[in-house]
């Protein structure tokens, strides 16, 4: 090893260490200790391996590794994860962190209570408040334990005021905000401010040894249910929290009338639009190709870059462009054709219209790729074919079109599958609208993950996480089931060769 | 040098790295509150940021955040003590733990239906800073005298559209729609023509009650229909369309609200703002009013600054800490103090205009309500279908989906 190895290499660990050490110790702040062991043990391993002199094929392996874990496998499995939990708006948090929202939620202050004045104050590792009557009276000294009357107005000897600066540090002020003061009428005293306390009463608490709540009132256990606590008179009790649901969300899809109504009108359309998109822009991009491939045709390069703009302008931009379009009264087309045509209004031409600027945007891509697999195939065989005696139509169905769809089969497949998932090409343009007059949720040009997203973020119960991570795991099943049996049919094209 | 001084040598040169990293985490403690409000809004609370701060000794600092959805996955080490958001966010911040309750000194300076707008059951949970509501803004060159009734502003719309015919952008009453739906800007007329979302009162909405297919709504909805036909109100109509065409001089009557005022001025139209004129009488065509508000996060209390957070939302609800944000913000301040002292007379005419106003419900059934209610009025306005049609069949998808 010569020196200016050994430098890089140790710059590099050392960075790597250090990246690793410090979020070491925010994982340990926050008590996440599985990834914190996760952490160390391949912080250790990258160490191993790239000192070790045995590992020198792994120094190669493991950054590609450790990028297909962060940014391919460790999705999927939280995706895979979710799906099985209640993750939703109101079900976010655990257990404990719902409780302790809970519990703050349900004080409320005494009517009539009693109103103090206080000055915080400390004598070595004790810290207690020196509470005055608002409306006159004894002074008193209270802390977590109670409260201990005060003969004299004054702070008893050898406790020591808080100055203001010690009362604003974090860690007082987080004592300050969390000191309960019981009373003897079971409320209690608490800080409102930096110098006053009030009167509370919690209407529940928490029962370590039943791990339940408890209604202070009745003294009954307050039922538990789905990752929510329920008041006694069956009201649910916000937040919730996250818990294992096994497959609800994906029965849900069979069994809830309103996720299972529109879903396989749904489904249909995705189809439609996904095998429709991929015809249209496949068949407009060869023929252009074609056409651009006879050397008869003036001014090949400017055609051809001409035809790359739609490619060449972000998609989201060129969509609502479109949106603006085909308005059916303020938009260009219906002025320029003199028509009036309902394009995203109505439910048929709003399938048309989606298809339309789907062609337009795909369409370059088809071209580009048809031109480079039609300059590949070699120029002798359609010549032999044409001395044989072949018509043009002929050499194109039996020669050319075969050995194109060899190398367009994987990219046709590809585009099926990006289709089916082209979220951006419905949302921007109709938004899945119009709405259908069965009043679903899903609306005519809907595709499967607009859908999923509707459902998932626009429901009555906010964002529900879970559900969309089931449907998400549905819709990879049929696309790689439909990619599966397409590359089985495309390797007997292969055979051609 | 050998292996294994190599890895001694290595381990001491990232411990190094890593301590120097700790103690910049460590330093990160001190008093400081952290606040985010969204890109266009956060400038207008700097001047009381700095301000504040000069005053109580705690940092205020004030965020701009593209995009406020972080707040729904933010972690502790980086989470505000405070946010500043609409009201209808603040049912999902507290069904996620993310929000904790206040109390304020002076509500008594707030209308009630702003205070209720931040309340969930009994509890308070942000301070209103700010009110908004859409109004009708009227192009007074082309429409000397105001309409009283809307059967007259229907009958001025219309001559207008018919002088115009050959005027491809002129827009008879611009109010935003579009494909998606605007429930939003279609409120007044379901108010109008007396329907209504929810039952109840703000705050106390009853959401198993969906009145926008109620008998009185669907008796009048034959008008929307008549508007469709006359081309008066069209969902073809989208925000740009809407504020392109009044702000050209092409549309005498404009539905919006404060947010394109500065659009409005700059045009160089002479404008009046006013309520939209009652359509049915009996029904008074109220807008949505929403509420800008500070509320404080579950985090002021992990970071240790609760008490000094709430202190200084205290401060927000005070009137020179509204006027001072209102002046930037361009938006009617909530406080009622500091209402009548400010004096933009444009944000005063959209006050009076949203007098009445209903607060958008806070409640998760709400989010079915913007698309099938936006839906609807797409349908009826687009001729795909009757009004009375269109509503009954959005009223039960509501019903349908509301568990």
């Amino acid at each position: 090893m010569n020196l200016k190895s050994i430098t890089m290499r140790l710059l590099f660990l050392s960075a790597v260490n250090a990246t690793s050490l410090w979020a070491a110790y925010t994982l340990f702040t926050i008590e996440n200790w599985a990834p914190l062991i996760i952490l160390l043990f391949a912080t250790f391993l990258i160490d191993f391996i790239y000192f070790s002199p045995r590992t020198n094929a792994s120094k190669w392996l493991i950054p590609g590794t450790i990028f297909l874990i962060i940014f391919q496998i460790y999705p999927v499995m939280y995706t895979a994860v979710t799906a099985f939990t209640n993750y939703s708006t109101g079900h976010s948090v655990s257990r404990e962190e719902a409780i302790d929202g809970l519990l703050k939620q349900n004080v409320e202050p005494v009517e009539n209570g009693d109103q103090y004045s206080f000055i915080a104050i400390h004598l070595g590792e004790r810290k207690a408040l020196f509470l005055t009557p608002a409306n006159g009276g004894d002074s008193i000294i209270g802390d977590e334990k109670g409260v201990k009357s005060s003969n004299n107005s004054a702070i008893p000897d050898g406790w020591v005021q808080f100055s203001n600066e010690e009362l604003k540090t974090p860690d007082i002020q987080k004592w300050l905000t969390a000191l309960q003061i019981p009373l003897a009428n079971g409320n209690f005293l608490q800080a409102d401010s930096f110098t006053t306390a009030i009167e509370n009463r919690s209407l529940i608490k928490f029962d370590a040894e039943k791990n339940q709540l408890i209604d202070v009132a009745s003294g009954e256990s307050l039922k538990e249910k789905g990752g929510n606590f329920y008041y006694l008179d069956g009201t649910r009790m916000e937040p919730g929290w996250k818990i294992w649901v096994g497959f609800t969300n994906f029965t849900d899809v069979v069994s809830n009338e309103r996720i299972r109504g529109p879903f396989f009108r749904v489904l249909i359309w995705t189809f439609a639009y996904a095998i429709l998109s991929v015809l249209t822009t496949f068949i407009l991009g060869l023929t252009l190709a074609l056409t651009l491939n006879n050397s008869r045709v003036k001014g090949q390069r400017v055609w051809r870059s001409l035809l790359i703009i739609p490619y060449a302008i972000p998609g989201f931009l060129s969509i609502l462009v479109w949106a603006g379009l085909l308005n059916d009264d303020y938009g260009l087309m219906n002025r320029a054709l003199g028509t009036h045509i309902p394009w995203l209004f109505d439910a048929t031409w709003a399938k048309v219209s989606t298809l339309l600027v789907n062609l337009w945007l795909g369409f370059p891509y088809m071209f580009l790729v048809s031109t480079g697999a039609l300059q590949s195939i070699p120029a002798e065989l359609s010549e032999a074919a044409q001395m044989d005696g072949a018509s043009n139509k002929v050499v194109f169905s039996r020669i050319k079109l075969p050995l194109l769809l060899v190398t367009m089969a994987p990219l046709l497949i590809g585009s099926f599958a990006y289709n089916f998932n082209n979220f951006g090409g419905i949302y921007l343009l109709t938004g899945g609208g119009p709405a259908q007059n069965d009043s679903d949720v899903a609306g005519a040009t809907d595709i499967l993950i607009s859908y999923t997203y509707k459902l998932a973020f626009s429901s009555g119960k906010g964002a529900q996480y879970g559900l969309a991570t089931a449907i998400s795991i549905i819709i990879f099943f049929i696309v790689a089931s439909v990619s599966a049996l397409s590359f089985k049919r495309t390797k007997a094209l292969e055979n051609l060769n | 040098m050998n292996k294994k001084r190599l890895g001694i040598v290595s381990m001491l040169a990232s411990v190094t790295l890593a301590s120097s990293a700790l103690l910049a985490v460590s330093a990160h403690a001190a008093s400081t509150i952290t606040i985010w409000a969204g890109n266009e809004k956060a400038p207008s609370y700097t001047a009381w940021a700095a301000d504040y701060s000069a005053r109580s000794g705690v940092t205020v600092k004030v965020v701009a955040k593209t995009n406020m959805g972080d707040f729904d996955k933010v972690q502790d080490a980086d989470a505000p003590d405070i946010i500043i958001n609409a009201h209808d966010t603040i049912g999902k911040y507290r069904a996620d733990n993310k929000i904790e309750a206040i109390t304020l000194s002076n509500t008594k300076e707030f209308d009630a239906n702003t205070l209720a707008a931040f309340t969930l059951g009994t509890k308070l949970y942000g301070v209103p800073l700010q009110t908004e509501n859409i109004a009708l803004i009227t192009n007074t060159k082309l429409v000397p005298k105001a309409p009283k009734t809307f059967a007259e502003l229907e009958a001025i719309a219309l001559k207008l559209k018919k002088a115009n015919a050959s005027n491809a952008n002129f827009v008879p009453l611009a109010v935003q729609q579009g494909t998606g739906g605007d429930a939003y800007h279609m409120f007044p007329f379901l108010t109008g023509l007396g329907g209504y979302v929810f039952g109840g009162t703000p705050g106390k909405w009853n959401v198993y009650d969906v009145g926008v297919d109620n008998a009185k709504f669907i008796k009048n909805s034959s008008m929307i229909d008549k508007w469709y036909k006359e081309g008066l109100i069209k969902a073809s109509v989208t925000w740009d369309v809407a504020r392109s065409a009044f702000t050209s001089g092409n549309a005498p009557f404009y539905i919006t609200g404060p947010w394109f005022l500065d659009d409005i001025r700059k045009s160089g139209v002479s404008y009046r703002i006013s309520a939209l004129p009652v359509i049915v009488p009996g029904f008074k065509p109220v807008p949505y009013s929403g509420v800008q508000g500070a509320m404080m996060t579950t985090f002021a209390t992990t970071h240790g600054v609760a008490l000094e957070t709430k202190a200084a939302l205290q401060d927000l609800a005070t009137v020179n800490a509204q006027l001072s944000i209102s002046k930037v913000a361009l938006r009617s301040p909530a406080n009622t103090s500091a209402q009548k002292q400010f004096t933009d007379k444009d944000i005063a005419a959209f006050g009076i205009a949203g007098a009445g106003s209903i607060p958008m419900p806070t409640v998760a059934a709400n989010n079915v309500m913007w698309g099938a209610v936006g839906g609807a009025w797409v349908k009826a306005t687009s001729g795909q279908s009757t009004a009375a049609a269109a509503f009954k069949a959005a009223a039960k998808s509501m019903r349908d989906q509301i568990e």
